[in-house]
């Protein structure tokens, strides 16, 4: 999905959990502003959301490109899912989403 | 053939011999569920000011042109995902390769390695619905179905659902509508500039691009030439800017031609909170037909 606009592009398996994009477009600027006027410079490089039923990992996809950048949402099944690993391999799928 | 309609949905038929219309769409949104209904391929031109094209296949809307958005070429370019001089030559090798089924400028792109496929599906779908955001902005006067229209080279594929473009476009205007508070025509019009010194360290890289863009001469859809990103994103930018007190801009200029003599009248002072008459005064001119004569200043009202 796109991080500013919420659009989303393209989606596979069960996303009834994962929320509506703009939603999570509006969170993903929530946070970004919020840690930037609490003085932490720099960029957003994900965000971890763990709920009892759900985790949702949201991961900015690199991109030649500033002014348009999307973001990999995941939504895992909290009892099937290695939170660690997610977080690993929704990076490694950030950085090839788009190849 | 094309047959043109009118936005308000009285239908002007081009030809006698059109066959019996349907009942005739209300807006645009209905013609294409209409359309894709008919799985319609062509393009529909919308005039208005300035309107724009939007471009089916089979029902699906694969691109939308209008000059009050970027197009794919230019959110490509001006956003540095491709130099210039990368994609003349993709447009070179396109045009030299002619008519070739399995050559099209998304595959010279892709196979020249300057962009990815996922990105160019991207930037190809962000980029429909920018464009009917931006259409959306100013009302249609009518439409024109084109059945034998040639499609851009870069499109969506298979192309996006028409419900979804107008719920899409239709949510994009109720939340900066809301961000803003006023109608949306004001903040498309408004030309803001950085409003104080800005720690870049309390601003992303997007926000900070934003606001260098901002002279005090660019509209929010100038910026989005100018930085090759949507003209909604741009919007939303400058909304959540200016609520942060970040950016200001001159009222815009009424067509009012500029006072240069004294504004104040006599009818308007004021002693005590209460209005004075002005009081008709007697002026002696010597040497006019020997007889003094009478001027008024303001408006005697009693």
């Amino acid at each position: 999905m796109d991080e500013v606009t919420g659009l989303a592009y393209r989606s596979a398996g069960d996303f009834s959990g994962v929320g509506r994009p703009h939603e999570i477009a509006e969170l993903i600027a929530l946070i970004t502003e919020g840690l930037h006027g609490a003085g932490a410079p720099g960029e957003l490089e994900s965000v971890v959301v763990t709920g009892s039923r759900l985790h949702e990992v949201l991961h900015p996809v690199p991109s030649r490109a500033p002014m348009n950048t999307a973001v990999v949402v995941l939504a895992l099944d909290r009892e099937r899912s290695n939170l660690a690993l997610a977080v690993r391999e929704a990076a490694d799928l950030a950085g090839s989403i788009l190849i | 053939m094309s047959v043109p309609a009118s936005a308000s949905g009285v239908a002007a038929p081009a030809h006698a011999t059109a066959p019996a219309p349907s009942p005739a769409p209300r807006n645009v949104p209905a013609l294409l569920v209409k359309l894709l209904a008919e799985d319609f391929t062509g393009a529909v031109e919308v005039s208005g000011s300035p309107g724009g094209t939007i471009h089916l296949r089979l029902g699906l809307v694969i691109a939308v042109d209008t000059p009050n958005a970027p197009s794919v070429e230019t959110l490509l370019i001006r956003s540095g995902r491709i130099d210039e001089a990368g994609w003349a030559a993709a447009v070179t090798q396109r045009a030299t390769a002619g008519e070739a089924a399995d050559v099209d400028l998304n595959a010279v792109l892709t196979g020249r390695g300057l962009i990815g496929h996922g990105e160019l599906e991207a930037v190809c779908i962000a980029a429909v619905y920018d464009a009917a955001f931006a259409m959306a902005l100013s009302p249609a006067e009518g439409w024109t179905v084109h059945e034998a229209a040639v499609p851009p080279e870069l499109v969506t594929c298979p192309g996006e659902s028409p419900r979804t473009l107008a719920e899409e476009t239709t949510r994009r205007i109720n939340a900066l509508t809301q961000a803003w508070g006023a109608p949306l025509a004001e903040l498309a019009a408004v030309r803001c500039r950085p409003a104080a010194r800005i720690d870049p360290g309390a601003l992303s890289t997007r926000r900070q691009a934003v606001l260098l863009a901002a002279n005090g001469r660019r509209t929010p859809r100038d910026i989005a030439f100018f930085l090759g990103c949507g003209v909604f994103p741009a919007m939303q930018d400058i909304a959540r800017l200016r609520a942060r007190r970040l950016v200001e801009w001159e009222a815009p200029r009424t067509a009012a031609l500029p006072i240069t003599a004294r504004v104040t009248t006599p009818a308007e002072v004021q002693v005590g909170g209460t209005h004075i008459l002005p009081r008709r005064t007697r002026r002696d001119r010597h040497g006019e037909n020997g007889a003094g004569s009478e001027t008024t200043e303001g408006k005697d009202s009693s």
